[in-house]
C-alpha cells in the first residue's frame, strides 16, 4: 500500500483521516511539524497531509523545511485546514502546497480524489 | 440571551464554499441555528461505524471544556492570539462533529472581531456545550461498541 503521513495537532482529526484513509494506505501520524519531518526519511511516505494551524511550527514552516530537502522536493504536500476564506486556497497553492483540503471533512472523495490524483501524478 | 445574540452576529459573505452543517451565513436574524446536525454523526458513522462516531463524540465532550478552559485563562493573560487559537481547533472539531452552535461561536472569537466580548463569548461556549452534550444524548445514545 501507499504511505500517507498525517501531520495533523487535533487528535479527532488524526483518528478520522485515519478511519478515512486507512483501509487504502498506510497512514503514520505525527502532532507536530518537528516529529513529522523527523520521521521523514524513515517514513518515506508518498504524500503528506499536513495541517496549518500547528503549534510551534506552523504548516506553511513545515513545508518550507520538505521542500529544502532534495529528497522531499516533490513530495506532494495537502495543505489541510479549517482555514476556509475565499484567499486562503490561492495563499496555499502559492506557499508550495500541491493541494488544499478543508476542515471538516464533509465529502471524504474529495480528500481521496485529491489523493489519488497526485499520485497519480507522481507515478507519470 | 442578549450575548447570544451578538455572538452570532457576524456576515461572512466572504467564505468560498459552505458545508451542509456550514452556520456561517446566519445572523442574529436567522436564530435558527441548530443545537446538533445529524447529518454530520451519520457521516462519522460513514467514515468508521458507530465505533468512530462514539470515540470521536467522546473525545470532543472531553477535549472541548479544557479548551475553553485554557482559553479562560489566556484571555486572564491578555492572549488573545492563543484564545483565537483555542478558537480555531475548536471551530475544526465542533463542525466535524455536528455542533453548529460551538462552531459558529468559534468563528466569530477566531475572527477577532473587535465588537466581540470574549468574556460572555466563552460563556456562551459553555452553554452551547452542554446543550450539544444533552441533544447528542438524546438523539444519538451511545451504542454498545465492542
Amino acid at each position: 500500500m501507499k504511505r500517507i503521513m498525517i501531520i495533523e495537532d487535533n487528535v479527532d482529526n488524526r483518528l478520522l483521516l485515519g478511519a478515512i484513509l486507512g483501509d487504502a494506505y498506510t497512514v503514520t501520524e505525527h502532532a507536530n511539524g518537528p516529529d513529522g519531518l523527523a520521521a521523514l526519511a524513515a517514513e518515506r511516505p508518498e504524500i503528506v497531509l499536513l495541517d496549518i494551524s500547528l503549534p510551534g511550527m506552523d504548516g506553511v514552516e513545515v513545508l518550507r523545511h520538505i521542500r529544502a530537502d532534495p529528497m522531499f522536493r516533490h513530495l506532494p504536500v495537502i495543505a489541510f485546514t479549517a482555514h476556509a476564506m475565499s484567499s486562503d486556497r490561492a495563499k496555499y497553492l502559492a506557499h508550495g502546497f500541491d493541494d488544499y483540503i478543508t476542515k471538516p471533512i464533509v465529502d471524504e472523495t474529495i480528500l481521496l480524489g485529491s489523493i489519488s490524483k497526485l499520485l497519480d501524478r507522481v507515478a507519470a | 440571551m442578549q450575548s447570544v445574540a451578538r455572538v452570532l452576529s457576524i456576515d461572512y459573505s466572504s467564505c468560498v464554499t459552505r458545508s451542509p452543517h456550514d452556520t456561517s451565513h446566519m445572523t442574529m436574524n436567522t436564530p435558527e441555528i441548530a443545537v446538533g446536525d445529524p447529518d454530520a454523526l451519520r457521516r462519522l458513522e460513514r467514515f468508521g461505524g458507530l465505533k468512530l462516531r462514539e470515540e470521536l463524540t467522546t473525545l470532543f465532550l472531553k477535549e472541548a471544556p479544557a479548551r475553553i478552559a485554557t482559553a479562560r485563562i489566556a484571555l486572564a493573560g491578555g492572549d488573545i492570539e492563543a484564545v483565537r487559537a483555542m478558537a480555531h481547533m475548536l471551530k475544526s472539531s465542533a463542525g466535524q462533529m455536528g455542533a453548529p452552535r460551538v462552531e459558529h461561536i468559534c468563528v466569530r472569537l477566531e475572527s477577532a472581531d473587535p465588537s466581540l466580548e470574549i468574556a460572555p463569548a466563552l460563556l456562551e461556549l459553555d452553554e452551547e456545550l452542554a446543550r450539544y452534550r444533552a441533544w447528542l444524548e438524546n438523539a444519538f445514545p451511545s451504542p454498545d461498541v465492542p
